[in-house]
């Protein structure tokens, strides 16, 4: 009997320190080094390439831009909702910024 | 029949010659044509005057504050920036034909060396570091800006005059001329939707200037504060507007449009650091 | 059953007491805009920037650019046909200055039936 208590005491303690050496693993994903979830953590750093891209081919939106600041804003309060939702926006105007430059050019009238 | 072949061969090289300048000035006057059918009333001349040729209450509210222009201290400061000497004795005046007057409305060039546009903003920061100088940045009102404020005054009254010669010169026309009419930001507008295709039309309370005069009147001071603006910060302004991230002030992109944008001005007169609302 | 002590009692009116606050904080959340607020504002429709309403008294503008909003039941009979002008002009004219409102997503879907709504009765 007592073997077995040990034995998930044991267990208990491995997955509670998995489980604190796991989110330090995805802390050190995000620029604040604070402990957003993996799925904010990941739309985040997709966010920060879709705009670096955008920037590269002079097609960045202020609307993607500003986004982006306020996912990062959300990722140092360690609001992971937040996080989700400005860096989706961030990442759609980027690539809108980006699908703007196979527009036709304007005709003059 | 030899004499024929020589007499047709040159005159087509004559064609492909004058076909290297021939885009360009088309591209000019079908401009301009366009505004004087709409606005036959405006003068050439007057285009300099943009959004204020349709508007005489604005044009008197300009005319007040150009005959005693509140900026003139900053203008001072440029002028001061403009004669002390580098620490090697030379002046600015040394490194442009006549001390610098009359100048202005050459620039933008295309250095064929180099392959790029010059503006006369980056002359003013070559001269700096052929002598030693560090360069000024561009986007910086407080030295590039002031310097330019001045330097350009010494043009006044010079018609512009960009040349636009060889294959380089006129790649980067053409990217400048595709700048201008490609949509940019999230609002999706292009130069060329507005300053061409809608000259004169109203957008909420403010006219919309014709493109063939708005490359002259640079710097500019504008509204209440009186705020220094290159042309290349105005054109930062302009993609902010319609949601764009602002490019390089002085970066390539800018140039290349400025080279394109200056030329739709050929043959007015150029009239540095005036008032704009 | 376990006798709770005084702190876990205290800590479960603190949790309570917290529920209701938050409750409070969501309630004084911004109302939700109207068609004309979002046709007016100039950081979303922004409509009065090119179109005169010369049937709304409070639309104010100078602008000439576009065709007056007026009359609208009778110039788009399909409402659907209103909605795609405002979520993309360029696909009825090209060279439209008319920023595409859905397209690059200025105005939610949501918000582009408001706006319609509210156009659709000048």
């Amino acid at each position: 009997m007592n073997v077995f208590r040990v034995a998930v005491r044991i267990m208990a303690a491995g997955s509670v320190l998995l489980g604190i050496a796991g989110s330090a693993a995805h802390a050190a994903e995000n620029t604040a080094g604070a402990a957003l979830t993996a799925d904010a953590a990941q739309a985040l750093s997709n966010a920060v390439f879709v705009v670096d891209l955008a920037k590269g081919k002079s097609a960045l939106w202020t609307t993607a831009a500003g986004a982006l600041a306020q996912a990062q804003d959300a990722a140092k309060k360690q609001d992971s909702a937040a996080v989700i939702k400005h860096a989706a926006t961030a990442s759609e105007q980027a690539f809108l910024g980006m699908a703007q430059l196979g527009y036709p050019l304007t005709v003059d009238h | 029949m030899k004499q024929l072949i020589w007499i047709l061969s040159c005159l087509g090289w004559l064609a492909v010659a004058a076909n290297a300048q021939a885009a360009p000035e088309d591209d000019r006057l079908s401009v301009v044509k366009a505004v004087q059918k709409k606005y036959p009333e405006i003068k050439f001349e007057d285009y300099v005057h943009g959004a204020l040729a349709f508007s005489p209450d604005a044009k008197a509210q300009y005319d007040a504050v150009m005959t005693f222009p509140p900026y003139d201290a900053e203008i001072e400061k440029g002028a001061k920036l403009w004669e002390t000497p580098f620490k090697n004795g030379k002046r600015y005046a040394d490194c442009f034909p006549r001390g610098g007057k009359n100048v202005v409305g050459n620039y933008p060039m295309f250095d064929a060396a180099s392959k790029k546009v010059v503006t006369f903003e980056m002359a003013l920061n070559q001269c700096r570091t052929a002598n030693g100088e560090t360069a000024y940045k561009h986007s910086d009102m407080n030295t590039m800006g002031l310097l330019t404020a001045y330097a350009r005054t010494l043009s006044d009254g010079m018609k512009m005059n960009v040349k636009v010669e060889g294959k380089d010169a006129l790649a980067a026309y053409e990217a400048g001329k595709r700048f201008f009419h490609q949509r940019r930001g999230q609002l999706n507008f292009s130069c060329a939707g507005c300053h061409i295709s809608n000259v004169g039309n109203v957008l909420r309370t403010e006219y919309l200037s014709m493109a063939p005069g708005q490359a002259t009147h640079w710097p500019a001071f504008r509204g209440g504060d009186y705020t220094l603006f290159t042309l290349q910060r105005r054109y930062a302004a302009c993609n902010q507007m319609v949601r764009l991230a602002p490019l390089e002030i002085g970066g390539e992109e800018y140039n290349n449009l400025e080279y394109y944008h200056s030329y739709l001005s050929n043959g007015l007169p150029l009239q540095a650091s005036v008032f704009r609302k | 059953m376990y006798p709770f002590p005084t702190s876990i009692r205290a800590a479960g009116a603190c949790l309570i007491l917290m529920a209701g606050f938050a409750q409070a904080v969501r309630a004084d959340e911004p109302k939700v805009p109207t068609g004309q607020e979002l046709a007016f504002d100039n950081r979303k429709g922004n409509c009065l920037a090119c179109h005169a309403m010369p049937g709304e008294p409070k639309a104010v503008t100078s602008t000439n650019i576009a065709p007056p909003l007026i009359s609208m039941k009778e110039r788009f009979p399909e409402r659907a046909k209103l909605y795609a002008q405002v979520w993309d002009a360029s696909k009825v004219n090209a060279d439209t200055l008319m920023p595409p409102f859905g397209k690059h997503k200025i105005l939610s879907d949501d918000e582009i039936n408001k706006v319609v709504d509210y156009i659709y009765g000048l």
